[in-house]
């Protein structure tokens, strides 16, 4: 694939690789110091109360027990928690509004202690009336929330085009009602955070694990009014998984900061998996009403939609997931006009927020579900339908209709390969069918601004430090940065060390999410090298009393290029940089979004690059028991470039597990009086590698122009299709069409009876 | 309250005073300091906390500390401990199995003891092995393609290993 290059596009084995198969890599669980404390979270067993009384002395004199927080300790002292509007959750509720909430925080000598201490806090409650369906949750006189009217916590929409003439232009119009469910990301390692505070410095650090270290700093700053130079927020060496599910400053960083702040002894906080179930955020369930209008030839002409999130018990990202879901509901497609109205809705379950495709699983699942409808409706190849729409390469550069501009576009390659790949010719036995899916994505969005920046120090021997403001999650991304660095430098890649994120040395990162590091991190670490290469060309043109112009750097050595036996070896130059002339080898990146964002009608380009993907799904179901297989699965992605073919098809594979999950199991569910059902992993089902097929990456290369090494977004873009594909290819086995997720085996049998005395 | 047992965890064996209600996990992590061997969920569903009990793949943390006096146990430290990696772990970096690396512990011991069973498993077999231990990063597909690939080098008899 990159024949060019040293590093990129090698299948560079990750750099952490050997303390994570000998069990030595340190995790934040893994990380001890002396005296630490433990602190566990005591929770509301209603959906939504008022907290009256809160008797704490018994469990404040058991041996053991430290310091307890409750409301009333911190209330008018402790600010909301995080920095992004709607800022409506507290560090700890008074108002608990989903089973679950965090009432009261215990800091003991041990977990066991913390655990006995928690059964010994009596809480009086005023139960309030609760509400757990959007649509209930919106409707007169429904119990409220917060102050938003009719629980609305917002609504955003898109106006583009004329609506009417689009569907006057159709042939052919097809509506529907699609239903998502609240996906938990199941990371696994579960959430924690590790706070020590210093008495004699002042100073705080903060080991957490996220995604976002630097805006985590800046929340905990913000809610606990410090000073941000007396905070320092590092990232544990290794983050066993993320996908989304931590953001920013959480309840259990707000408290062990408190605690310790007020204790002067680190204290630590894991959450159960339990917890992880019933108190952190998942994925927005989404009522879509999605309607479609196409000319007899397949041309789409129209799209509009009404959405609902569900947004749980507080605001926390959901306008931008709302854009996203809307910007992105028109995937790779022409669609001429567009009309999509969202409202975001709480209700008492816990929050919704941002997880691996932020609204694009959900678009996604419903417009493929829609177009595959209409293709068997109207009697066209499913494959021929997408085609017929897809943007192409000869029409690049190319503005949507909503504003976007593409650059670079493989999708239909992606389909061509995909198809073929899942045999989508080959003969099919009796409950057996083949579904696909496509898909666009974003690589990065501003949510408020979109920045990275990067700092790189060469040492005399040819080593190099790189420090971002980046996490590593698991998603190899050390690896690849130190690739873009090594690459950009011309210098060994063993070399190089990519040091995780610590607030002290980093420089800013907006933080990583959107399919965005590699690009915009990316970027800024491949400036670093520039800068830093360059003063050494400075350097040797010195020594070689050329001017810098003339020298051109490779591997190993710079050299003249009028002359090329007038060279210098780099480790000659480093050693004259620091040794001799006095000029330190180091650079500094910074990377700034060029692109736009949406207006009020949801136009505009929100994104510098946009990553295009295809999927087919091969299913067997079993019309005794509802089960569906999933016998093969295919899933085409066009990256731009991959920097790392093992990484990328790593994560093509991993995303479309999750998404096998999405569609076949996976979903929070909660019985009539808000109590969750699902808080074990034996209820929840995340899929094993019984259950799952071998999964065929295929990398689509269209080399895109703003990309560092014409690479754009990988991570979030394989969680898109599967729901969509698997659904399509079940129509395709039995002829029922599935629209409410997960896919269960009732809702098979349910469909099949349907279908059944439909046909008597 | 202590119960004194003997515990042998990676060769070596120690007199422990335990709880009755502390789990064999507990013990390797907080009081042998062998953190390699992760808290995933705690109900014995993850496998992240998978150690070889006797050559057997054991959930450590349903895993009472006392029920494990007497047996052999073996955490992934115990794998390669002058440092020469094992060919399932050299197979695991080599294939790209791995991501976040927390389920990796897990993955690895109980591959070592499949491959003490079956030497030359099919994927199918390979696949339903280690169903119990999950995986949300990869997918499981490199994952398969490294224990075949181990398998192979295993039965070459290139490495003659226990």
């Amino acid at each position: 694939m990159s024949e060019e290059f040293r590093y990129i596009g090698k299948r560079v084995p990750r750099t952490e690789s050997v303390p994570k198969v000998t069990g030595s890599m340190k995790y934040l669980d893994d990380m001890t110091l002396p005296g630490t404390l433990y602190a566990k979270f005591l929770r509301s067993p209603h959906p939504h109360a008022r907290v009256v009384k809160i008797d704490k002395s018994q469990a404040e004199s058991l041996p053991g027990v430290e310091l307890i927080l409750t409301p009333a300790d911190i209330i008018g002292k402790v600010g909301k928690l995080g920095t992004v509007p709607p800022k409506n959750q507290n560090v700890l509720e008074e108002e608990p509004r989903y089973v679950g909430d965090e009432i009261a925080a215990v800091c003991a000598v041990d977990e066991a202690t913390a655990e006995r201490a928690l059964e010994l806090i009596k809480v009086t409650y005023e139960k309030l009336p609760a509400v757990f369906d959007p649509e209930e949750a919106m409707s007169p006189g429904a119990p409220q929330l917060h102050e938003e009217a009719g629980n609305i916590r917002a609504r955003r929409r898109v106006r583009v085009g004329d609506i009417e003439t689009g569907f006057r232009e159709a042939d052919y119009i097809f509506k529907s009602r699609f239903r998502t469910s609240k996906q938990s990301h199941v990371m696994l390692e579960p959430h924690g955070c590790l706070s020590s505070y210093d008495r004699f410095s002042g100073r705080l650090t903060h080991w957490t694990i996220g995604q976002v270290i630097e805006f985590t700093r800046l929340g905990l700053c913000e809610t606990l009014h410090l000073p941000t130079n007396k905070v320092r927020v590092i990232s544990p060496e290794a983050v066993g998984g993320s996908f989304g599910g931590k953001g920013q400053v959480a309840t259990h960083d707000a408290c062990t900061a408190l605690m310790s702040l007020a204790l002067g002894k680190p204290v630590k906080l894991v959450l159960s998996r339990e917890e992880m179930f019933m108190g952190t955020a998942s994925r927005h369930p989404i009522i879509r009403d999605s309607e479609i209008g196409l000319k007899q030839d397949g041309t789409i002409t129209a799209w509009r939609e009404n959405i609902i999130m569900d947004s749980g018990a507080y605001g926390r990202l959901g306008e931008w997931i709302a854009l996203i879901t809307q910007g992105l509901a028109p995937g790779p497609y022409k669609i001429p006009h567009i009309w999509i109205d969202t409202a975001i809705v709480y209700t008492n379950k816990p929050v919704s927020a941002s997880f691996r495709g932020f609204g694009n699983p959900q678009a996604t699942f419903a417009r493929e579900s829609i177009l595959d409808m209409a293709a068997r409706e109207m009697g066209l190849d499913p494959i021929e339908l997408r085609l017929k729409n897809t943007i192409k390469t000869e029409d690049l550069p190319f503005t949507t209709s909503t504003g976007s501009i593409v650059r670079s576009c493989g999708i239909d390659e992606c389909i061509t390969k995909v198809t073929g790949a899942i045999g989508w010719e080959k003969p099919r036995k009796a409950y057996s069918g083949v579904g696909m899916a496509c898909m666009a994505h974003c690589t990065s969005m501003k949510l408020g601004a979109d920045y990275a920046a990067a700092e790189i120090s060469v040492a005399p021997d040819g080593s190099a430090i790189v420090r971002t403001g980046a996490t590593d999650l698991g998603q190899g991304l050390l690896t690849t940065l130190g690739q873009i660095a090594a690459e950009e430098l011309g210098l060994p890649l063993e070399g190089f060390t990519v040091l995780p994120a610590d607030t002290d040395i980093s420089p800013p990162d907006v933080g990583v999410h959107g399919s965005r590091s590699a690009f915009t991190t990316g970027a800024a670490v491949k400036y670093a090298a520039v800068e830093a290469k360059q003063k050494l060309i400075g350097v040797a043109a010195r020594m070689l009393e050329v001017p810098p112009e003339s020298l051109v750097a490779r591997p190993g050595e710079i050299y003249n290029k009028d002359d090329p036996s007038q060279a210098l070896t780099i480790k000659e130059a480093l050693r004259a940089a620091y040794f001799a002339v006095g000029e330190p080898i180091t650079g500094h990146g910074l990377w700034v979004t060029k692109a736009g964002f949406f207006d009020a009608d949801g136009y505009g380009n929100f994104t510098p690059a946009y990553p295009f993907g295809a999927e087919a799904a091969r299913v067997e179901v079993d019309p005794e028991t509802g089960q569906v297989r999933v016998t093969g699965y295919a899933a085409a992605h066009d990256v731009g470039r991959a920097l790392n073919p093992d990484i990328v098809e790593g994560q093509i594979q991993g995303g479309v597990a999750q998404g096998i999950g999405y569609a076949l199991s996976e979903g929070l569910f909660y019985d009539e009086t808000g109590e969750p059902l699902n808080t074990m992993l034996r209820d929840y089902k995340v899929p094993a590698a019984d259950e799952l097929p071998d999964i065929q990456a295929i990398i689509v290369e269209s080399i895109e122009p703003d990309g560092p090494f014409g690479n754009k977004g990988v991570g979030e873009v394989s969680l898109n299709c599967a729901a969509a594909a698997i659904v399509n290819a079940i129509a395709n086995a039995i002829g029922v069409r599935i629209t409410e997720l997960p896919i269960t085996p009732a809702k098979i049998l349910r469909a099949l009876k349907t279908k059944q005395s439909r046909q008597q | 309250m202590d119960r004194v047992i003997d515990l042998t965890v990676n060769g070596q064996t120690i007199s422990l005073g335990v709880k009755a209600n502390e789990t064999l996990l507990d013990i390797l992590r907080d009081r042998l300091g062998l953190t390699g061997t992760k808290y995933g969920c705690g109900t014995g569903r993850c496998g992240a906390c998978t150690v070889l009990a006797d050559g057997q793949p054991t959930s450590s943390c349903i895993t009472l500390a006392v029920s494990a006096a007497g047996k052999e146990i073996t955490t992934i430290e115990g794998l390669a401990p002058d440092g020469k990696l094992h060919p399932i772990q050299e197979e695991f970096i080599k294939r790209g199995a791995i991501q976040c690396g927390f389920c990796t512990s897990g993955f690895i011991l109980t591959a070592k003891a499949l491959l003490a069973e079956n030497p030359n498993p099919t994927p199918e077999e390979i696949r339903r092995y280690v169903r119990g231990n999950l995986c949300r990063c990869t997918g499981y597909v490199k994952i398969v393609e490294a224990i075949t690939a181990a398998a192979q080098r295993l039965g070459k008899g290139q490495e003659a290993r226990k």
